[in-house]
Formats: C-alpha cells, sequence, structure tokens
C-alpha cells in the first residue's frame, strides 16, 4: 500500500530540503538544481500577480539570489511554500515602492493579443475549445482569486496553507475560492454540476 | 485508506495520491488507480472530469517554456559562480567591450580511449575516423606530454592546448580546410580562437565536440569507457560520431546536436551512442587549477600579472622588470586564448610581444604612469 497524503508530501519535501542543505553548505550546483525544481512553479504563481513576463523572469532571479546570498541564515521547513512565500513577498514589496499596478483587465486583453499567430494554431490544435474556454475564464479572474485557485488547484496546497502563504484566514480562503468557482461555473457550463458539492468541500 | 466511492471530480483533482498519478506518473499511486476503477468502473467519469480539471488549469498557468526554464537557470548559474569569484576581486573596467566578443566556452570532456593507443589515431574501430583522418591534407603533428606538468601547444590558428600530464593531441600544422579538427586522448584545456567561419571540432571516443570559438577542457583516459562533457561557460554542441551526424552538423556552421550550456554536463556511453544531460553534480570536474586562477587584476605590479600567466600556462615570459616597474595592470581577463591575453595586457601598457618556443618575450619601453 502507499504512503499517505501527508507522508508523500514530507518525502517530496525531504528531497528539496536535502538540495536546500547542500546549497546552504555552498554547493551553487545544488542551488540551481533546487531552482530548476522550483522554476516553473514560481513563474508560473508570479503570473497570478502580473502579466509582464521579464518583469517576473527578473524578479525570480534577484529573489534566487537573494536567498543564496542569505542561505546561511535562513531555516526553511517546506521548501515549497517557503519559496512562493518569499516571492510573493518581493513582488509586493517591490509593487507597492513602484507603484506598479496588478494585473489589471487591460493588461489580459493584451496578453492574449500578443500571442503570436504561432502559439494559437498550436493552441487551437492541442486544446479543446472547452479547455480554452477555462483558460480565459481563470485569466480573467480577479488576482486573489485566481492566486487561490492557483494554489488550490495547480499546486495542490491545503486550505490552511493557502491561507498562510495569502495572509488571510481559512474563511477567507474557503471564500475566495467559493467565488472564483462560482464565476467559472457562469461561464463553463460543464463545471456547473459541480458548484454545490464544492460548496461543501470548501467549507 | 480513504474511500473514494463517493468523491467528486473537484475534491479527486486535489487528492494527493491522484495528483501523484497523474502530475507524476507515480508507478505506485498508478497501480492504485488503475485497481481502484477497474473495482469501480462506474467511477470512471469523475475520474476523467477531475483529470480534464487538472489538465485545464495546469494549462491556464502554465506560462513558460522548457527554454525559457533553461536559459533562467543558466542566467542563475553564471551569476552565482560570479558572485563567488567576485567575493574576492572585484570585476572591473574594460571587460565589457571584448569579453562579449571573446565570450568563451570551458568544457571538460573525461573521454575514453579511443586515440590512447597513442602512435595511431589510425587504429580505431570507427572507420569514420580513419574518413575524417583521411580528408586532412596537412600532415598530422602529434604533441604527448609524458611530464608531470601541464604543456603548452600553441596551434596555428592562435588557439592554445594546455595538455594536461599523460596526455597527447593529434592536430595538422595548419588548418587548410572548412573546419579546424584535432583528435585528443588524455586531458587537455583548450582555448579557441574565435573563428564561426571555421568550426573547431574534437574528436574523442565516438563523441564529437564542436565549438565556433573559445575554450574548453578535455580530458580522455584510458579505462574512463563513459565520456564526460561539462561546460563552465558558453555554449558546445556535441553528438555522436555517426554518418549521419556529421553530414548535418557539417552542413552549417550552427551549434547542432545536443547544446550545453552552463553547469550542465553529458555523460555519454560510446557503447549505445546514448547521450544522457544533466546539471553537474560534481563542481570538481570543472575545478582545475586554470579555472582556480583568478585573472582579475587591480593596480597589479606587472611582474605579478606575468607570474600569475606563467603559472597558469606554463609558459615562460621573458621581460625587462626594470624598465617596467613602473606598469601596472587592471583588467579581467577571462578564457580568451592565451596569446590573446597577452596582447591585451601589451596593448594596455603599450607594450609589443613576440612568442618564442615555449617563451613570451616583452618588449616595453617603461611605464612612464601608473596605469590604472
Amino acid at each position: 500500500m502507499f504512503l499517505d497524503k501527508k507522508q508523500r508530501i514530507l518525502l517530496e519535501n525531504e528531497i528539496l530540503l536535502d538540495l536546500w542543505q547542500q546549497s546552504k553548505a555552498g554547493d551553487s550546483v545544488a542551488f540551481c538544481h533546487l531552482a530548476d525544481k522550483l522554476y516553473r512553479t514560481l513563474f508560473n504563481y508570479a503570473t497570478s500577480f502580473t502579466s509582464d513576463r521579464e518583469y517576473i523572469k527578473d524578479a525570480i532571479q534577484e529573489l534566487l539570489i537573494h536567498i543564496w546570498e542569505k542561505r546561511q541564515t535562513i531555516n526553511i521547513q517546506f521548501v515549497t511554500i517557503y519559496f512562493l512565500k518569499s516571492l510573493r513577498n518581493q513582488l509586493l514589496q517591490e509593487f507597492r515602492r513602484n507603484k506598479r499596478p496588478f494585473l489589471g483587465i487591460d493588461e489580459i486583453e493584451e496578453i492574449t493579443d500578443n500571442q503570436t499567430i504561432e502559439t494559437e494554431i498550436e493552441e487551437s490544435e492541442a486544446y479543446s475549445e472547452s479547455q480554452r474556454r477555462v483558460k480565459n475564464a481563470i485569466n480573467e479572474l480577479p488576482k486573489r482569486q485566481k492566486e487561490a485557485i492557483f494554489l488550490k488547484f495547480y499546486e495542490g496546497l491545503e486550505n490552511e496553507q493557502i491561507a498562510d502563504l495569502m495572509q488571510v484566514n481559512r474563511q477567507s480562503v474557503a471564500n475566495l475560492l467559493f467565488k472564483a468557482i462560482s464565476t467559472l461555473k457562469s461561464q463553463i457550463p460543464f463545471i456547473s454540476h459541480w458548484i454545490l458539492i464544492l460548496y461543501t468541500l470548501i467549507y | 485508506m480513504q474511500d473514494y466511492r463517493n468523491i467528486q471530480p473537484e475534491e479527486l483533482a486535489v487528492d494527493h495520491s491522484f495528483r501523484l498519478w497523474k502530475l507524476s506518473n507515480d508507478a505506485d499511486a498508478g497501480n492504485f488507480w488503475t485497481n481502484w476503477l477497474s473495482e469501480n468502473p462506474d467511477k470512471q467519469d469523475v475520474i476523467d472530469k477531475a483529470s480534464h480539471l487538472l489538465d485545464t488549469v495546469f494549462q491556464a498557468f502554465d506560462d513558460v517554456s522548457d527554454d525559457e526554464v533553461r536559459d533562467e537557470i543558466d542566467r542563475l548559474s553564471i551569476s552565482l559562480d560570479q558572485k563567488t569569484e567576485t567575493s574576492s576581486a572585484k570585476r572591473l573596467i574594460f571587460r565589457p567591450e571584448w569579453y562579449r566578443a571573446a565570450a568563451s566556452i570551458l568544457v571538460i570532456l573525461g573521454l575514453g580511449w579511443w586515440l590512447t593507443n597513442k602512435y595511431s589515431p589510425a587504429k580505431q574501430s570507427n572507420p569514420l575516423y580513419n574518413q575524417i583522418i583521411s580528408q586532412i591534407k596537412e600532415p598530422l603533428l602529434k604533441a604527448v606530454n609524458d611530464t608531470e606538468q601541464p604543456k603548452l601547444v600553441s596551434l596555428q590558428d592562435g588557439s592554445t592546448v594546455l595538455l594536461q600530464p599523460k596526455s597527447s593531441i593529434s592536430y595538422p600544422k595548419s588548418f587548410t580546410g572548412e573546419k579546424r579538427e584535432v583528435f585528443l586522448s588524455g586531458e587537455a584545456f583548450f582555448e579557441v580562437a574565435k573563428n564561426p567561419e571555421q568550426p573547431f571540432y574534437v574528436y574523442a571516443n565516438n563523441l564529437v565536440t564542436k565549438v565556433l570559438g573559445t575554450s574548453f577542457i578535455i580530458s580522455a583516459f584510458e579505462g574512463n569507457k563513459d565520456v564526460k562533457v561539462a561546460v563552465k561557460t558558453g555554449k558546445v554542441s556535441v553528438f555522436a560520431l555517426t554518418d549521419e551526424n556529421l553530414e548535418t552538423q557539417q552542413a552549417d556552421n550552427k551549434l547542432g546536436g545536443m547544446i550545453l550550456t552552463p553547469n550542465q554536463q553529458i555523460v555519454f556511453s560510446p557503447k549505445d551512442l546514448r547521450l544522457t544531460r544533466s546539471l553537474i553534480a560534481d563542481p570538481a570536474l570543472l575545478d582545475l587549477p586554470i579555472q582556480k586562477q583568478s585573472f582579475n587584476f587591480k593596480g597589479t605590479p606587472i611582474k605579478d600579472v606575468f607570474a600569475a600567466l606563467e603559472n597558469s600556462y606554463g609558459v615562460k615570459i621573458l621581460f625587462d622588470a626594470e624598465i617596467m616597474k613602473n606598469c601596472y595592470l587592471t583588467a579581467s581577463l577571462s578564457d580568451e586564448p592565451l596569446f590573446e591575453k597577452v596582447d591585451l595586457i601589451c596593448r594596455t601598457i603599450n607594450a609589443q610581444y613576440e612568442q618564442l618556443d615555449a617563451s613570451i618575450i616583452i618588449y616595453s619601453k617603461g611605464c612612464s604612469y601608473q596605469n590604472e
């Protein structure tokens, strides 16, 4: 029989922690390994905050280098959550400092417009119509709802962990998820029959 | 064990073991869910919906390509390297302009033994070697290093090879064809003069490394059946020596095959011509003395600069210490060929140089001011 959920998460975290310990000892290759493992998650998470891809890349570089430089003083328990949280703090700080607005509706339109014809063709081939609709719908969610959806369904985090990351209480996480799903439901028929049960799941 | 009979798709989509199966291809989880489905065939629909939801969420959020991730990790690794270097010496002045032009490559190939049959590369099992060698019109010269010290070999095109002990290299007297080709056994540090028109090839044990310029290290010792290539900075391409590969690779001057970027390494198994790429797990592989040698100078007396070069390259640099006592150098040199380094230094301090056998002679009228 396989390990239960908690054990599995601990095991995965164990692997990342191992890389982190090596990094801490000064092994920059191990640190690059670790960064490689986390990169996709970090990048995709950041898209909940801004649509500027180059900005995201720079922010992540800055974060990783900062963590590397401060590695001696950092104690980490759950690696992924630590990195997500640091990235979130950094982005929010920079937004505040530069008065840079969060992703707005206009910017979302922009991303869609900027997609090259090639990717559009690829997409229309690879993705079904319903998947594209969900994608658009998710992208149009308010940023905090999008963030919650990311953490719940992409990262598979518990509501409690999401609450900790987003610095809100569990009830707010449940509300965010509920609103997000409701919006998605109204736009995407095939989700609609889940919604009642989801309500019970979230609370 | 959780009872999944009454589970809903969106619950399933966040269920850990379900995610392990769908997202990580976990074998245990896969077995479990296949079994579960065969016991609960009516739940296929729930599984499909949950998979669909996961796919959709991943597509909605996945916004970065593999190449982008790799580039960013490369960028990180370069920054970390520089952080380590610059902690001791500051990186300075005339770097930007020519550093980019000379942007270079450090590669280590831990190679097999194909040329260890020292005096006859022609005895190779792969008939392609004979073909390649027969196409080289110039007679091949051979340098062997039987000493305990690295030995400098200069090639006609200005490239230099720092041949490590127990190593040998075969090379044409001059590079007349469209390619520059050398054959190595053992270990060597290459600094290849940049010439995109005439790519540089290193052959060893059925593995070919192709470079358009710059520097790298190769080691090919007997008994080491697997070939290792590790890149410190820059880019090279690596491919197995087969007819097909040779044709496509030599057709153009682009880097094809498997591209290696910093801190990646390749392990090549000559038996099945299989290449495996990974990050460098063992940084010691790149730990040659020449790399530890820092070429960052800040107001450094010229005699110390020359001493550093002498140490790293095993060459003798002759100069008049008295005349040049007022010459100081501020520069950050990297992995350009030795003579390019010497040339840059000479230009900076207004001197000339001449190469004579394994010695370099510096002509200078002295420096009337302190070169900052």
